[in-house]
């Protein structure tokens, strides 16, 4: 106001020194310069006097006319403020109803994915001890008392039972051989019987012929060789029967000729295995430890990963528990919202108190002052303090 | 002739080669190549398997008896020129442990 009245004076007198100078200049004379001079000096302490004037009319009276609040702008404000507080009346409580809800949403779910977590983890060690009775199943002790798989055994003993097999094979077949060349040397023993029969069969044939001559002989020696004459007789019967134990060994030695010729064949029988099947069998064994190797080493593999991804798993719902403590910052920004709230409709209500306060300068203080406390509680700066503390995974925090 | 023998100049080995099928029909005839007093003198005995086809159980008998009978010991009987099918077979009934296969 003050600033305003000396710069409205300033041209004035800037006009009049200007017509001061040009009526000295055209009259040339000295009283008009005193003239002048003398109105030019009540001029300025006239100036200076009222500027002081108006200072102290400012100092003096501030709230008056121009820094009076306008009626009618009051009256808004305040009606503006009543709405507010209304408005936050109705909203804040549901909306920290609401918070609650989304607290007890959280820790329900919460709760939930702990539930299945662990139950993740107790099915993934069942399955895990499920997978190492398997591997006891399918473990055995061998003869070195070491542990290996039950196909290795399998494979082992069905080796061991085919060599078994071989074994016998070969050794019937060498006992049959020998057994046979035996009934050979037995055959030729028999035909060299057979040729000392044919000797005996003619000694008895030629004894025979002796004892006809010699009755022959008897019969002419008349009465003198009557007794010679059955001497005869009887080497010749003697000789008769010889011939005919003769004839009965030669049949019984060709019936055993025989029958030893039938056992030998039966023994060739029994001697004379193809070995085709014990190739078979070999090269099928062979085979099955190959296949079986393959799938020893394929269950051993299996058995090893199986335990590492149960392990896995372990490592993963521990991750995943650990996460889930989530819930506590969620319970703090929850609170830290709430107390917001509480605090913002508190402001409100300290603002609509402050509304009393006819004085603008006073009131946006008062106004200030409630943004400032505020400003000074830092709830964002906290709520981010939180949240990047989550983002890191910090366990320590929970 | 099934089997047929044939010594070295100076008698010192004795080779027996086998024609066709080697099994229970040979048993007299392998026999007498080995039976008698030159193969008894002989130092060693080849067997020639170049043109034996198949062998059967009684075929490795009769060369347990033949080594029996010479009173050989390990590997001091040769079985040569065996085909693939007999050599299997000399493999699963571990003959190489007793004679000297080649």
């Amino acid at each position: 106001m003050r600033k305003t009245v000396i710069k409205k004076i300033w041209p004035v007198w800037g006009l009049t020194v200007l017509l001061v100078i040009l009526g000295g200049v055209f009259t040339q004379d000295n009283m008009w310069w005193i003239f002048s001079a003398m109105l030019l000096a009540v001029s300025v302490v006239w100036t200076f006097m009222l500027n002081k004037a108006l200072k102290s009319h400012a100092e003096d009276n501030p709230g008056t006319k121009n820094n009076s609040f306008n009626t009618d702008i009051h009256t808004q404000v305040v009606e503006y403020f009543e709405n507010l507080s209304k408005a936050t009346g109705q909203e804040i409580p549901p909306l920290l109803e609401s918070m609650e809800q989304l607290n007890s949403v959280v820790l329900d779910a919460n709760m939930k994915l702990q539930q299945s977590f662990n139950g993740l983890t107790e099915n993934s060690e069942q399955q895990s001890q499920l997978t190492h009775n398997i591997i006891e199943q399918l473990r055995v002790e061998d003869e070195n008392k070491s542990n290996t798989l039950i196909f290795d055994k399998f494979t082992a003993e069905t080796a061991q039972v085919l060599g078994g097999y071989v074994d016998l094979t070969v050794n019937v077949s060498d006992k049959g051989v020998e057994a046979a060349n035996k009934m050979q040397d037995m055959i030729g023993h028999m035909d060299a019987m057979f040729s000392l029969l044919e000797d005996v069969k003619y000694i008895a044939d030629q004894t025979g012929m002796l004892a006809l001559n010699a009755s022959i002989e008897a019969a002419r020696a008349g009465d003198f060789g009557r007794g010679f004459s059955v001497v005869a007789n009887e080497v010749r019967t003697l000789a008769e029967r010889s011939v005919s134990l003769n004839a009965q060994i030669h049949e019984n030695v060709t019936l055993s000729r025989e029958t030893l010729n039938e056992t030998n064949k039966i023994v060739g029988q029994i001697a004379s295995l193809k070995m085709n099947e014990a190739l078979d069998a070999k090269d099928n064994l062979d085979n099955m430890i190959v296949e079986l190797d393959k799938v020893s080493h394929f269950v051993s593999e299996s058995l090893d990963r199986s335990s590492d991804i149960t392990q896995a798993i372990q490592s993963d719902v521990a991750q995943a528990v650990m996460a889930l403590q989530y819930e506590d910052v969620a319970s703090q920004l929850n609170a830290h919202v709430k107390a917001w709230l509480a605090s913002l409709g508190g402001d409100i209500y300290s603002a609509q108190s402050a509304l009393s306060q006819n004085d603008a300068t006073v009131l946006l203080r008062a106004f200030n002052e409630i943004l400032q406390k505020q400003i000074q509680n830092k709830p964002a700066s906290r709520r981010a303090v939180a949240m990047a503390s989550m983002e890191q995974g910090d366990v320590d925090l929970f | 002739m099934n089997v047929e023998t044939q010594f070295t100049q100076d008698n010192k080995v004795l080779t027996i080669s086998i024609n066709g099928d080697f099994n229970f029909l040979l048993l007299n005839e392998f026999r007498k190549a080995y039976n008698n007093d030159e193969a008894d003198k002989a130092e060693k005995i080849v067997v020639d398997m170049r043109k034996t086809e198949t062998i059967d159980s009684s075929a490795l008998g009769m060369l347990l008896n033949m080594q029996r009978h010479l009173k050989k010991s390990n590997g001091e009987i040769s079985i040569v020129n065996c085909n693939s099918v007999v050599e299997k077979i000399f493999n699963i009934t571990h003959f190489e442990k007793k004679f000297s296969i080649e």
